[in-house]
């Protein structure tokens, strides 16, 4: 310790130089006061000054120690002063780091502590932690330039190895986080870059240690045991980051702790689960999932999914790019047909909105204000058009192959509505409708998208608002029904027009249908004080509900005790099953709000008791887990 | 148990890229005595004086100082050995009073008095900042730094590089004197053999980075003579080995280096047998060889 302080204060000593420009540059926040333009505000005009005078010498003098303290001195020959004299290595490097440290600490004190004081409370507000991350900002520059000069300054061919290998280091770092990040992981990829960051920092702390134990006072050797130390304690840094997103990304489905998406195909082959699991922080990993036979396939649905309408083809964004520099990121387009996985090669630029064609042979994807349709068999594209300015929230529907139905509500509530035909390419504006009362959660349609639910908003008095049905293209006000659902999602338009509400009673809550022309279609008694959403419908004509019950008025409990899915038939309006504890999806995030249309024996993805996603077979009640 | 040498150095090699500085050079330093190794300019001398020290590891070969590993031992070896520097390295910006004051806290032995009074002794100031000192002054405080810390050994890398007679004088006499105090054992590289001659007991010359002559110094200049003769030398009949033979006005010049091996002067028909310097011994041995760049 004794010889620890003996070097760290001799090596302070000659830092005497720096201290005395820093005692003159403490005076040039004053001059700087006393200019003309400064005279209104000259407190704030010093404090300002000499922080960043305080913060440049400050990294000036640790850019300058590092690369002089051991690179210079072993250039210049004055190693050998501490190697001649009974000094461990180890004590001359801590004694460099701590005095060229602590003395650009000094320097900065000396040049901000008279405008500190003379700034009074116009100094700039520093919080403690600035103070901090000034600090390390000292030692970073320091660690920095000491190492790149150890390397540069040793004039040896290593140099290029060296350069390699941080190449490789800042893209295999890079590929560390890439999927992370790509899977939303903003606090994990945070975590990883800092473990990174420090592990970098921390290896250039301690890698000199060996530097001057090996290498001595000959600085050929002395940068070949530093890149010998770094270059091994880096890769151990990153294979340990590397290990732990393997550990994170390997997550299986029915490892899954918390789902956040789920959806099911409408022939019920495949679905879709999305989710965190258990101490993999906020990394959410998505599955396809065959529903016979459990496999599954890892993919990112982050950017949104849909089926067609036959449930054979499921198509999904995928992120070309982490970040982009110019603009909004690439997406493209994957497709997974029961033939296989592939990339369409069609790209779009973030936020688009996608909507496929009933039978999936086309696709119409709305980026960057233009609509593009593809034919996704032939891969080309079919059509495109500049949609007009402020068109904002689109909903989008194929009507036939050829035809695309698009609404867009601009800033002061109108929907527009219009009309692309893909042959003569040909934007027509159709209707509009006045949305200022409506809830703007889509636009459920019919099958056809010949008519269109408008779900209103609440009352002056909290209470749901009604519903009206609209015509699909016009826009024109077709029917009225008084009542709606306590959830958005409790209102919607079956297929055929008709529109099934949930309305909530701490009596009886019941399921009510209205007809395409708005009158009551009759309904079915479900238990009381149910609230809930209508998932959607079989081909032998039922209706699915996922409900939750309230615990008590008011009250809805999401544990699984107070969720059941509910299956009604359409035709005698009866509950055909009742499944308790397991719960469907809230809704999909698509420009196609139709309802789904489900095969007959559907496998259904919902979530079951823990949360733990489960499939439940519509028509059987089986319900059982995703692993098999 | 006998007493481990001062230094002993075995089948040290230094190259630098393809270069070889040392080649292969062992040498033993007994305790009390000075050696002195000579060289010419890039014969290896420094190089191998910093594998002796633990400043540079060598490509082969290890060197011990008072009988332990140099390069594993050099914090604690430091401690016994007094270095003075080819190149004068301490910081410029460093008052000679303050090198004084960072020693007593390095070392475990070290003499604050001794260091003053040899201060006071070459009339240096000690509030004189390093880098202000002549380049004898600066020689004479890094002796001083190096007696001061009570060494067991005192290696002096060409302590008398760029210096004036006078100044070779004090510094060499400075050493002879805390010699006889104490007895301790020296290794010097030099080129300065007319001083190095009256303290050296042994002499290592090393060219091209070969230690080619290792011995006793009153052995060597009892094995080297120059001999002249009127007419040409016929050194065979006696056995004799000449490294050098030249005319000489009209006759011719030898020097032999097995002279002790001679039975009787008689034996020669020369006509003048002269003893040589060191200096005259090393022209003989390393000047006809080409040293290294280094």
């Amino acid at each position: 310790m004794k010889t620890l302080l003996a070097v760290t204060a001799r090596e302070l000593r000659g830092n005497s130089q720096l201290f005395a420009i820093s005692a003159a540059l403490a005076v040039i926040p004053f001059l700087a006061a006393m200019l003309p333009a400064a005279a209104s505000e000259r407190p704030a005009a010093i404090g300002l000054t000499g922080l960043i005078l305080a913060v440049a010498i400050a990294l000036g003098a640790a850019l300058l120690s590092g690369v002089s303290t051991v690179a210079g001195a072993l250039t210049n020959g004055r190693m050998p002063f501490y190697f001649s004299r009974p000094i461990p290595p180890s004590t001359i490097w801590i004694g460099k780091a701590l005095a060229s440290i602590g003395g650009a600490m000094i320097a900065f004190v000396i040049v901000a502590l008279p405008s500190f004081l003379a700034s009074g409370e116009e100094w700039p507000d520093l919080p403690a932690r600035g103070l901090v991350s000034i600090a390390a900002a000292i030692a970073v520059v320091f660690l920095l330039s000491h190492t790149l000069a150890s390397m540069v300054r040793s004039h040896t061919p290593l140099i290029a190895v060296d350069l390699v290998l941080g190449v490789i280091f800042a893209c295999a770092a890079a590929l560390i986080v890439r999927p992370i990040l790509l899977g939303g992981g903003f606090r994990i990829s945070a975590f990883l870059a800092a473990f990174i960051l420090v592990g970098l920092f921390a290896t250039m702390a301690f890698a000199p240690l060996r530097q001057l134990s090996e290498g001595r006072t000959d600085i050929r050797r002395s940068h070949a045991a530093l890149s010998r130390t770094l270059w091994p304690a880096l890769a151990l840094i990153l294979l340990i980051a590397g290990g732990y997103v393997l550990w994170i990304t390997s997550v299986k489905p029915w490892q899954l702790r918390s789902v956040g998406e789920f959806a099911s195909s409408p022939d019920g082959r495949t679905a879709t689960l999305t989710g965190f699991g258990r101490n993999r922080g906020d990394f959410a990993a998505s599955f396809i999932i065959d529903t016979k036979s459990g496999d599954y396939e890892r993919v990112r649905l982050w950017w949104g999914h849909q089926w067609s309408r036959d449930g054979r083809l499921l198509a999904w964004f995928k992120q070309v790019q982490i970040f982009s520099t110019r603009g909004p990121v690439e997406l493209e387009l994957h497709v997974r047909t029961p033939e296989g996985t592939e990339a369409t090669g069609i790209r779009a630029n973030a936020p688009a909105a996608m909507v496929l064609s009933d039978d999936g042979s086309r696709v119409a994807i709305h980026s960057g204000g233009k609509l593009a349709v593809h034919d996704l068999r032939e891969k080309r594209l079919i059509a495109a058009v500049n949609l007009p300015q402020q068109f904002r929230y689109p909903a989008m529907l194929f009507v036939g192959n050829d035809r695309l139905r698009l609404l867009s509500t601009n800033a002061s509530q109108m929907t527009e509505m219009f009309e692309f035909d893909t042959r003569t390419r040909l934007l027509s504006r159709t209707g509009s409708i006045d949305s200022s009362e409506s809830r703007l959660t889509g636009f459920p349609s019919s099958a056809d998208g010949s008519l269109i639910l408008l779900r209103m908003r609440r009352d002056a008095q909290g209470q749901p608002g009604g519903s009206r049905i609209i015509d699909g293209r016009s826009g024109e006000l077709i029917a009225t029904i008084p009542i709606s659902s306590r959830f958005p999602h409790g209102t919607a338009m079956l297929h055929d027009g008709r529109v099934g509400v949930i309305e909530t009673s701490p009596e009886m809550s019941r399921l009510s249908l209205y007809s395409p022309a708005g009158e009551p279609a009759g309904s079915v008694a479900l238990a009381p004080g149910v609230v809930g959403s209508l998932a959607g419908e079989t081909q032998d004509g039922a209706l699915i509900l996922s409900t939750i019950r309230a615990k008590k008025e008011g009250e809805f409990g999401f544990d699984e005790s107070s969720r059941a899915m509910v299956v009604i038939d359409l035709a005698s309006l009866t509950v055909r099953r009742h499944v308790a504890g397991i719960r469907g999806p809230y809704s999909q995030f698509t420009a196609d709000s139709r309802l789904p249309m489900y095969a007959a024996d559907s496998t259904f993805m919902a979530i079951g008791a823990k949360n733990q996603a489960v499939l439940w077979n519509v028509q059987t009640g089986e319900i059982r887990g995703v692993k098999r | 148990m006998s007493e481990s040498p001062a230094a002993q150095v075995t089948s040290i090699v230094v190259r630098y890229g393809r270069r070889l500085a040392v080649d292969d050079v062992t040498l033993t330093v007994p305790r009390g005595s000075v050696y002195a190794l000579l060289g010419r300019n890039g014969a290896g001398k420094s190089s191998l004086i910093r594998c002796i020290l633990g400043q540079l590891r060598p490509h082969g070969g290890h060197a011990e100082l008072l009988g332990q590993d140099v390069w594993k031992h050099r914090t604690l070896l430091m401690d016994r050995v007094g270095v003075v520097p080819e190149e004068s390295d301490a910081p410029p910006n460093m008052r000679v009073a303050e090198l004084g004051t960072f020693s007593a806290q390095i070392y475990s032995r070290w003499e604050q008095r001794s260091f003053d009074d040899r201060i006071r002794r070459f009339s240096i100031d000690g509030r004189t900042r390093f880098g202000e000192l002549s380049k004898g002054q600066k020689k004479q405080v890094s002796l001083a730094l190096a007696l001061a810390t009570s060494p067991e050994l005192l290696i002096l890398d060409d302590p008398t590089l760029g210096l004036d007679v006078v100044a070779r004088r004090a510094l060499f006499e400075e050493v002879i004197g805390d010699l006889a105090d104490r007895g301790i054992s020296v290794l010097v590289s030099t080129h300065d053999l007319a001083q190095v001659e009256s303290i050296a007991d042994r002499v290592g010359i090393l060219v091209g980075g070969r230690l080619v002559l290792d011995e006793e110094a009153e052995t060597l200049k009892s094995r080297f003579r120059r001999i002249h003769a009127t007419g040409p030398i016929s050194l065979s009949s006696a056995n004799l080995v000449a490294t050098t033979v030249r005319p000489w006005g009209s006759g011719t010049e030898a020097i032999v280096s097995n002279f002790d091996e001679l039975p009787s002067e008689s034996e020669l028909a020369v006509s003048e047998i002269t003893a040589m310097s060191l200096e005259e011994i090393f022209v003989a041995v390393a000047g006809e060889e080409k040293g290294t760049d280094r």
